[in-house]
């Protein structure tokens, strides 16, 4: 494969396979480098009710439909090709995996978002998930506990009880839940779940093969226990930007900083989705991000080397 | 779906692993971890072909699970010889993924 492209773009999400479309569409030459598999967070996702066009669409399902048009476009993608060095302060950058160099005369970085994992040491991995789609069916008749109080962990506990869970109890930190009130009532209305504020949870102990948790109570210290057979942990993400760090301008978070039109600090770097600073991370943003980095993306290439504007 | 692999049930699953040296992976179809972890044995095939690669689908297949104490997905276990010598669940990259292997 030729590995020089006009635009490289690294992170397989929907931002960038949406900046893909849009550069392929523009008869330049470009290559998504995906750590995983194509789709990101969205896999992860059982239902995508706000997507315009779907009125309700599984996240797997929808990521596949979009890598299918990319792929009509006959863009390049590497699957589990991890980006481990960036040279993005020259004029064309590199970008190297653990098996091939690319590259680009345009970078696009939409590297997404990775789970937070439970800050807590425990020899109880086995039941500690991330994932519901994956092994909430292992919990059928079962009681759980989930760890977080925002959309996820409420969307994630419905779909739990869907599954046949018995029953959750709802950890959240903060002293307030930030999920969606609607769905904060929906949740509480099954009767079966229980949400706990200013909690989390100090230790787990394995007894007779269930989860012996002990919850404290962030502002008075007091303790209670509540034996569990699973944890699904839902408490955000970090942005998956460990391997620019000193390449590319981050804030204090990690996330990359562009102005209006996804430029970075860096001429010819674009930066698009999750990864970026901004309020609001929806499927429809990160498009719209992934959108505008690939026009800018194009017109910088145009301009830098055809002399031609878009 | 990986191409080259051996779907297992509860009866084959038995003698599969005791004539074959080989990596079988509890998964379940609509799981994104097992979608990269299959993505990652596809490449781990490209460099060694001769790998015998086994999946178990959980969904149809709770007493394999149970068999194997699996409580999540993707899970590989390595038998050789018969026997189940090395395990781990989630994700790997194919170097991780070989050296787990060869390693076991």
């Amino acid at each position: 494969m030729d590995s020089d492209f006009d635009v490289v773009i690294v992170g397989g999400g929907i931002a960038g396979m949406t900046a893909a479309i849009y550069v392929a569409r523009a008869n330049l030459t470009t290559i998504i480098l995906e750590k995983g598999v194509c789709g990101g967070l969205a896999n992860w996702t059982n239902t995508v009710d706000n997507f315009p066009s779907y009125q309700s669409v599984h996240g797997m399902d929808l990521m596949q439909k979009i890598k299918d048009h990319v792929e009509s476009l006959n863009v390049g993608i590497e699957e589990i090709a991890e980006v481990n060095h960036l040279e993005l302060d020259v004029p064309d950058k590199i970008i190297k995996t653990t098996e091939s160099t690319y590259r680009g005369k345009s970078i696009i970085l939409a590297t997404g978002r990775v789970p937070i994992p439970l800050p807590l040491e425990t020899d109880w991995q086995d039941h500690t998930h991330y994932c519901s789609i994956c092994d909430g069916s292992l919990y059928k008749g079962k009681d759980l506990v989930v760890v977080g109080g925002g959309n996820s962990g409420f969307d994630e506990s419905l779909y739990l009880l869907s599954l046949g869970v018995k029953s959750i109890v709802l950890v959240e930190e903060m002293d307030t839940c930030s999920a969606d009130q609607t769905i904060q009532e929906k949740a509480l209305a099954t009767r079966k779940i229980t949400c706990r504020t200013n909690t989390r949870i100090r230790e787990i102990c394995q007894q007779e093969g269930r989860g012996n948790i002990t919850l404290e109570n962030t502002k008075s210290r007091s303790t209670e226990r509540t034996m569990a057979d699973g944890i699904f942990v839902f408490i955000g993400q970090s942005p998956n930007t460990k391997f620019m760090e000193g390449r590319v301008k981050l804030d204090s978070f990690g996330y990359i900083i562009t102005d209006e039109f996804m430029h970075t600090d860096i001429p010819g770097v674009f930066a698009a989705g999750d990864v970026i600073v901004k309020r609001y991370r929806q499927l429809t943003t990160a498009m719209s991000d992934g959108t505008i980095a690939a026009l800018e993306a194009i017109r910088y290439v145009r301009e830098k080397y055809d002399g031609r504007d878009l | 779906m990986l191409d080259k692999m051996n779907i297992l049930s509860t009866e084959t699953f038995k003698t599969y692993t005791d004539t074959n040296d080989c990596l079988v992976v509890f998964f379940k179809d609509l799981c994104p971890n097992c979608k990269v972890l299959m993505k990652v044995l596809e490449k781990c095939l490209v460099q060694h072909s001769e790998l015998n690669i086994a999946g178990v689908n959980t969904e149809g297949n709770p007493d394999l699970m149970e068999a194997s104490d699996v409580s999540k997905v993707p899970t590989v276990i390595v038998y050789k010889k018969g026997k189940p010598v090395a395990r781990k669940s989630g994700i790997m990259n194919p170097t991780e993924m070989m050296a787990f292997y060869f390693n076991a």
